[in-house]
C-alpha cells in the first residue's frame, strides 16, 4: 500500500506511530500492536482520501489521530502497558544508557546555539563551552570556522521529541506531553544571533548553489553520454543518415523515414532527457509531487519509439534490398608507345583535401558539394587489370547499385555518371563520380577492369594507388607497392619491368629478416619463415581482408 | 498516577475483556465492528485502545484470527473464540454475574447491624 504523503503529515505520524511503540514493551506483543494500528491507519486514510486525492495533508493525520486516540489512551485499557510505561518514565533519568543526540538548542542560544546543544549534550553548562569559544575565536581564525561548520552541519531542535533527544531524555507519551505543554524557558536572542542567523543561512544558500552547480554539471555530462549513446546505437545499426548533419540525410532517407527518424529520436531521447532533467530538478529542490503517471507516460513514449525506430530502421534497409548492375565494354585506343599510362584526373569540383563535407559511411566515402548539378560524390571506384584476349587495350565498367525493387536498383545504376578521358597514351580515370540531385545513396559503386593485351604494358601513377583492387600479378606484390611502375602483361600475368620485386624487396623494405609496415593501405609484415630460411612470408591486412603468401627465397 | 485512577483501570480492564469476548462469541468479527459496539454502549471512545487489547487476548489463546482480503485496503485480520476462549467467557459470565449482583448489593444495602 503506498501513501503519498505531505512532509509536514509525514512527521507527525511517524511521531505518533513512535510514541505508540514507546508506549509498548516487546512482550506486549509490541509489534503486532504497531502493525495492526498501521493497517487500521491505512484504511482510514484510504477513506478519508477517497478516489479523488492523492496526497495525505496533515489535517488528514490529525484526523486518524483522534479515531485513533492519543497513545496515553491506550495505557488505561491496558493495565500491563500502563505500568511499563510508567516504570520507564520514571527511571529514565536514573539510566546512564539513554541515547543524546547533538543539536543546535534554539532556545537558549546566543548565537546559533551550537554552544547549548553541545552542553546538553555532554551534560555541563554552556557556559563553559562558551568561554571555551571564545579563547579559540581570539586564537585564530579556525575557531570561528569551527563554530560556523558546527552550525551548518548540526541541525536545530525543534520538534519536541528533538529537544528531548537533545537533552538525553526518553521519548515517550509522558515526556512528549510535558515538553509541548511547558516548553523550556527562551532565552530571548541577542543581537548578534539574528546577524549570525542571516550570515549562516546566506552561507547555506551559496553551499547549496555550489551543489546545484555541480549536479548540473553532472547532469550535462550524463546528457551527453546518453546522447552518444543512442548516436553510436543507430551508426551500429546502420543508419548512417543519422551520424551526419540532418542537411545531406537527404541523400539517404525519404521525407517520411525522415519524418519517422525525427519521431524515433524524439521519443527515444528527447523526452526521457527532458524526464531526466525533470528529475534531477526534483531532487535538487527537493519538490514532492507525485510524478508516477508522468514515468509510465514516458516509458510507454520509450516503447513506442523503439517500436518507430524498428520499423523505421527496417524500411530504410528495405530501400538496400535489391542490386542491379550494368556493364559495358569501352575501347580504349592502343597507345602510340607500348605503355599505356595510368592515373586519375584532376578535378577541380571535387577536392578531397580542402572539402570539409566528406563523410564516412561503412560502404564508403562520399563528399557532398553544392552549388552544382550533383549533390553529392561517390567515392566508391575499384580497379583492375586483366589479360586481353585480343591485341586491343578495354576498358570494362561495371556499375551496380541497390534499390528497394530492381528498377528502382536500374535506376540508381544508371544515374552514375562516370568520367575518364584519353590523351593518347595516358588514361586519366576518376576516383569518384557524382550522383546527380534526387538520387539517394543506394551503395552506387563502379569497378573498371583495364584488359591489356600480352606484350603491352601499363604504367600505374602513385595516384592510383587508392582505388586498385587486389590486382593480380605475377610477384604476388601488394597494390599499395604498384604505383610508380611500369607493369607488362605476359602469359603468367603482370610482371614488374622496372623494379625487381621477386626479391621481395621494394623501395622502402629494410633489408633485414622482418618488415613491419602501417600506412593508410594497412598493415604490411614482410619477412623470413622462422621454419625454412629459404622461404618468405608476406602478411598483409588491409580493407580487403588478410592475405598471407609464401614464396621461395633466390 | 493515584490510587483511584489505578483501580478504575483495574475494573476498566476486566469489563473491556468481558465485553470483547462477548461481542467476538456472536461470530467472527473486524475489529472496527467490536469498536462500533463499543462505542455505542460508551465502553471506549477511541480505535487504538482496542488493539492492544485483543493482541494480549490472542497470546494468552483465548481468540484467534484469519486474514481476509478486503477491497478497500489491506487485508483484515477477523477474530473468532478459541474453544478456550469459549470456556472462559463462559466461566466469565457465570461469575461475573454473580460478582455484579454482590457488587450491587454491596453498594446499594446498609450495613446489617445499623
Amino acid at each position: 500500500m503506498v501513501f503519498h504523503i505531505e512532509e509536514l503529515a509525514y512527521d507527525k505520524l511517524k511521531n505518533y506511530l513512535q510514541t505508540i511503540r514507546s508506549h509498548f514493551s516487546v512482550s506486549d506483543g509490541r509489534d503486532e500492536i504497531i502493525e495492526d494500528i498501521e493497517s487500521r491507519i491505512a484504511e482510514i486514510l484510504l477513506q478519508i482520501l477517497g478516489k479523488s486525492r492523492q496526497v495525505v495533508t496533515s489535517e488528514d493525520v490529525d484526523q486518524v489521530m483522534s479515531v485513533m486516540g492519543k497513545p496515553e489512551d491506550f495505557a488505561g485499557a491496558d493495565d500491563a502497558a500502563g505500568s511499563t510505561s510508567q516504570t520507564t518514565g520514571d527511571a529514565a533519568t536514573a539510566e546512564s544508557t539513554i541515547k543524546r543526540r547533538l543539536y543546535r538548542d534554539p532556545d537558549e542560544r546566543v548565537i546559533a546555539g551550537v554552544c547549548s546543544g553541545m552542553g546538553h549534550y555532554f551534560g555541563i553548562d554552556a557556559v563553559w563551552l562558551r568561554i571555551l569559544f571564545i579563547i579559540i575565536f581570539f586564537m585564530g581564525f579556525s575557531g570561528l570556522l569551527i563554530y560556523i561548520v558546527l552550525a551548518i552541519i548540526l541541525p536545530k531542535a525543534i520538534t519536541p521529541t528533538q529537544k528531548l533527544e537533545m537533552r538525553g531524555d526518553p521519548v515517550n507519551i509522558s515526556t512528549i506531553r510535558k515538553e509541548t505543554e511547558s516548553p523550556a524557558v527562551k532565552r530571548e536572542p541577542s543581537g548578534i544571533s539574528n546577524v549570525f542567523d542571516l550570515f549562516l543561512s546566506g552561507i547555506k544558500i551559496i553551499l547549496k548553489g555550489i551543489v546545484y552547480i555541480i549536479t548540473a554539471f553532472f547532469a550535462f555530462i550524463a546528457l551527453i553520454v546518453l546522447f552518444s549513446i543512442g548516436m553510436a546505437i543507430m551508426a551500429m545499426l546502420g543508419v548512417g543518415g543519422l551520424t551526419i548533419p540532418v542537411f545531406i540525410s537527404d541523400q539517404f532517407l525519404s521525407r517520411d523515414q525522415q519524418m519517422w527518424t525525427t519521431v524515433a529520436f524524439i521519443l527515444l531521447f528527447a523526452i526521457p532527457a527532458v524526464w531526466l532533467i525533470i528529475r534531477l530538478v526534483k531532487w535538487m529542490f527537493n519538490i514532492k509531487y507525485n510524478t508516477h503517471r508522468l514515468n509510465v507516460a514516458v516509458g510507454i513514449l520509450f516503447i513506442l519509439g523503439l517500436a518507430v525506430a524498428f520499423f523505421n530502421v527496417y524500411d530504410i534497409a528495405r530501400d538496400f534490398a535489391k542490386d542491379a548492375k550494368i556493364r559495358n565494354t569501352v575501347e580504349v585506343l592502343n597507345p602510340s608507345a607500348q605503355t599505356l599510362s595510368l592515373r586519375i584526373m584532376d578535378d577541380p569540383k571535387y577536392d578531397e583535401e580542402s572539402h570539409s563535407n566528406v563523410f564516412s559511411t561503412r560502404r564508403g566515402n562520399f563528399s557532398v558539394t553544392t552549388g552544382s548539378d550533383f549533390v553529392f560524390n561517390q567515392d566508391n571506384v575499384d580497379f583492375k587489370v586483366e589479360k586481353a584476349p585480343t591485341d586491343q587495350f578495354e576498358l570494362i565498367q561495371v556499375f551496380t547499385a541497390e534499390g528497394r525493387t530492381e528498377k528502382e536498383a536500374m535506376d540508381n545504376v544508371k544515374s552514375i555518371k562516370y568520367n575518364f578521358e584519353q590523351k593518347d597514351s595516358t588514361l586519366m580515370l576518376s576516383d569518384h563520380f557524382p550522383i546527380p540531385k534526387g538520387v539517394k545513396f543506394r551503395n552506387q559503386k563502379v569497378l573498371l577492369i583495364l584488359k591489356v593485351p600480352v606484350g603491352k604494358s601499363i604504367y600505374i601513377d602513385e595516384s592510383m594507388v587508392d582505388i586498385l583492387d587486389d590486382i593480380d600479378n605475377v610477384t604476388n606484390t601488394w597494390d599499395g607497392d604498384m604505383g610508380g611502375h611500369t607493369w607488362k602483361m605476359t602469359d603468367a600475368g603482370l610482371m614488374c619491368t622496372d623494379f625487381d620485386f621477386t626479391t621481395n624487396k621494394t623501395d622502402d623494405v629494410d633489408p633485414d629478416n622482418m618488415d613491419i609496415k602501417i600506412d593508410q593501405h594497412g598493415v604490411r609484415i614482410q619477412g623470413k619463415d622462422a621454419n625454412d630460411k629459404d622461404k618468405n612470408v608476406n602478411i598483409k591486412i588491409d580493407k580487403s581482408g588478410m592475405h598471407v603468401k609464401t614464396e621461395d627465397a633466390k | 498516577m493515584g490510587n483511584l485512577e489505578n483501580t478504575q483501570s483495574q475494573m476498566r480492564k476486566g469489563v473491556l475483556e468481558f465485553c470483547i469476548l462477548s461481542i467476538i462469541s456472536k461470530g467472527e468479527v473486524y475489529p472496527s465492528d467490536i469498536i462500533d459496539e463499543m462505542k455505542e454502549a460508551k465502553l471506549i471512545v477511541v480505535e487504538g485502545t482496542l488493539y492492544p487489547l485483543l493482541t494480549r487476548l490472542k497470546n494468552a489463546g483465548l481468540l484467534s484470527y484469519n486474514w481476509v482480503e478486503s477491497n478497500a485496503g489491506p487485508p483484515r485480520k477477523y477474530y473468532k473464540l478459541t474453544p478456550l476462549g469459549q470456556e472462559h467467557l463462559k466461566e466469565l459470565k457465570k461469575h461475573g454475574m454473580s460478582w455484579l449482583t454482590q457488587l450491587a448489593r454491596l453498594t446499594t444495602t446498609p450495613l446489617k447491624n445499623e
